[in-house]
């Protein structure tokens, strides 16, 4: 593990030295003992900053958008499909990117952890256990109780083979199975149940724009929910509004949503946005036959006109 | 002291819901949210949003408009006398944070009116933290577990029951209409003993004093730049803050009518500066994360008397890359010494 960290901080600082890059975005040690967050850096002589990111790691590929390019990234295989997204989206060019891929174990959530955050000294992975080391003692936790929801979906924690640099330690996480079992049981839920679901979700929902922000499929410029003019989306939290923000963000993001959870992960309020993101994933994989939607491709389905479509366009 | 058996809260609570707006926490989905009562309360959670809600609902509407140049304009709504709100379990920081939106709402040239009508009969029972989570660092701004500033009832929790301690007329008005519900007797001593020596590791790392001087020469320094690059600038720290209070005043027309709504806005959208014209005097993400703690920790020093931050920790939990109110601290620190 130790090792990797050794091997990605001489990677970054290379990326510099052989002005690769401009910028860089990685992780660095977070306010907490054992998080981490997201550093953007300027020069190799901060490489020593660079965190691989045990617990608490944000996505980084939005971040691509606004640096200085050539822009490197630290990737694991979730982050590297959002910056896949970003260059089939067309808002980041591959050549003006430095991406340097790492295998992953999963990353833990430390509001898993049912013990003091400043009472751990230490956090371990050993084997399939999390080793929480507090001077009362290590305790150990099952590795898969304490990873985030994002891991428990994993495409595969292996490096991802589409990159500058691929440090890959043979520890990535296996992929993880596919179960759509939560979306079958909203499917199955009466409609007014259902419905009556949504109502309380999206009622609790402050509208901060957390989930948008964090994601890699939403990348205008300008959302055209922030528009004063015309206004699509008033700043009125009142129910009405709320079906048109959720349900705006869901469909525009459906078809290229990669998955990831990081608009889960961001919501402060623990809105269930996967459930209608994997939704709209499950059915473009039986209505269109595609295997696994998340991964985003060259030929995507809702973004591509056929002439000889056998529908009508609208 | 009068005090009620955890079990009979509900009844409590029922009863006071008819002559009370009640807003208390409850469970919502995967968290715990302060709400109107409907029927459930938690007592135990912290709840992820703040209070101030009940007094400034994150949007209301101001009035209906309708009319033609034919007609004439006429205006209908406005806000009548609504029952009184109770708040049900603040926490101390909550409650000292409604008297700091006291002196942004009520004192000065301009008072606002909804405010202060649903503020002037309110009553807020407050709990003492015995459990403090990871991420409350309030003893930093002088409250503590104990703290009665803002508070009008204070309750004490121990295994099995609440003890209410009145604090002001209304809080005594309030225990006194609930009498029935309530048994005399007992004095929690070891709650008491327990909440004044509650200690809050995270404190220990946050250094406040002299912090608001020394952000006067910061204005231009460098760290703005450094703590801005990971904001993503959504509104979840500053909507579910206790001490944030900004809102902006809009119109939804549809044709000959409309509504004009206030809602809630927040210093790190980019277009919350935005002026007609195009020009945006917080062009940055650089400008707006300066904005909002230089706000907490400076202006609000200089403009209300006091740190618009009580470290509840709310901002903590919220970012999803944590930027908050702690690291803030934390890194102006080191930068300014
Ligand atoms: S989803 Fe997979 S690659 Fe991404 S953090 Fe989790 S385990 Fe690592
Ligand atoms: S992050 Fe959560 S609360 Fe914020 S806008 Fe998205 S769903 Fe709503
Ligand atoms: S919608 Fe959510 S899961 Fe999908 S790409 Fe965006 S952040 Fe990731
Ligand atoms: S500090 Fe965090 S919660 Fe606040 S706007 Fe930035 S990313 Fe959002
Ligand atoms: S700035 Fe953060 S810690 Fe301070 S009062 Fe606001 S939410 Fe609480």
């Amino acid at each position: 593990m130790n090792d990797l960290r050794e091997q990605l901080k001489e990677a970054v600082a290379s990326a510099f030295s052989q002005g690769r890059v401009r910028s860089f975005v990685c992780l660095e040690r977070g306010f907490y003992p054992f998080a981490t967050m997201p550093a953007i850096l300027h020069s190799g002589s901060d490489a020593d900053r660079v965190e691989i990111g045990l617990a608490d790691a944000p996505l980084l590929a939005k971040y691509l958008l606004d640096m200085p390019k050539p822009a490197g990234i630290v990737v694991r295989s979730c982050d590297a499909l959002g910056v896949s997204r970003l260059i089939r989206d067309r808002r980041v060019k591959r050549e003006d990117l430095y991406i340097i891929s790492i295998s992953c174990p999963g990353v833990v959530d430390t509001a898993k952890i049912p013990m003091s955050m400043h009472r751990i000294t230490a956090l371990e992975k050993a084997g399939d256990a999390l080793i929480v080391h507090t001077a009362l003692g290590p305790t150990e936790l099952p590795w898969s109780s304490v990873l985030l929801d994002r891991c428990l979906a994993c495409v595969s924690g292996a490096a991802s083979t589409d990159a500058d640099v691929v440090l890959d330690d043979g520890r990535g996480k296996p992929p993880a199975p596919v179960d759509y079992s939560e979306i079958d049981e909203v499917e199955h839920m009466a409609p007014d149940e259902r419905y009556a679901m949504w109502e309380k979700e999206f009622a609790k929902c402050i509208r901060c724009f957390a989930c948008r922000n964090a994601c890699p499929a939403c990348s205008c410029r300008k959302c055209s929910l922030d528009l004063p003019e015309p206004e699509w989306l008033s700043r009125a939290v009142i129910l009405p509004e709320q079906f048109m923000f959720h349900f705006t963000r869901a469909y525009h993001v459906a078809g290229r949503c990669v998955g990831c959870g990081e608009c889960e992960r961001a919501c402060p309020v623990g809105l269930p946005l996967m459930k209608l993101n994997r939704k709209f994933t499950r059915d473009i994989e039986t209505l269109f036959g595609v295997d696994d939607a998340r991964i985003p491709r060259d030929v995507e389905v809702l973004g591509t006109f056929l002439p000889d479509d056998p529908e009508e366009f609208c | 002291m009068l005090h009620i058996s955890k079990h009979n809260l509900l009844s409590l609570l029922t009863h006071a819901s008819s002559s009370w707006q009640v807003f208390c926490p409850s469970k919502q989905g995967s968290t715990v949210n302060f709400g109107w009562f409907e029927g459930t309360v938690d007592t135990v959670a912290i709840p992820v949003n703040s209070c101030k809600g009940a007094f400034l609902p994150q949007t209301e509407e101001l009035f209906t408009y309708r009319g033609t140049p034919e007609t004439g304009l006429s205006l209908t709504g406005g806000f009548d006398g609504q029952k009184p709100v109770l708040i049900f379990f603040a926490r101390p920081c909550d409650a000292r944070a409604l008297t700091l939106l006291d002196r942004v709402f009520l004192e000065g040239e301009y008072a606002d009116d909804r405010y202060r009508s649903r503020r002037a009969r309110s009553v807020v029972v407050t709990v003492g933290c015995k459990s403090p989570l990871d991420t409350c660092f309030c003893t930093a701004f002088g409250i503590g577990p104990d703290s009665k500033a803002g508070s009008d009832v204070f309750v004490y929790e121990d295994e099995t029951s609440l003890y209410f301690e009145p604090l002001t007329e209304g809080g005594a008005g309030f225990v006194a209409a609930h009498l029935a519900y309530l048994a005399e007797g007992g004095t929690p001593v070891s709650v008491m003993e327990e909440l004044r020596r509650a200690e809050l590791p995270l404190a220990g790392r946050i250094w406040v004093e002299g912090m608001a001087e020394m952000l006067d020469s910061m204005f231009d320094h460098p760290v703005w730049e450094k703590m801005s690059a990971r904001c993503r600038g959504c509104g979840a720290c500053t909507y579910l803050c206790p001490t944030c209070y900004c809102f902006s005043v809009f119109d939804a027309p549809r044709g000959t009518h409309g509504k004009r709504y206030r809602s809630w806005d927040s210093c790190q959208f980019s277009d919350f500066m935005l002026m007609a014209g195009g020009h945006n005097p917080r062009p940055t993400r650089k400008e707006r994360v300066r904005q909002r703690f230089m706000h907490k920790f400076n202006y609000g020093v200089k403009r209300q008397g006091d740190y618009l931050c009580v470290g509840c920790g709310r901002c903590i939990r919220a970012c999803s890359v944590g930027l908050h109110a702690a690291s803030a601290l934390f890194d102006l620190k080191e930068a300014g010494r």
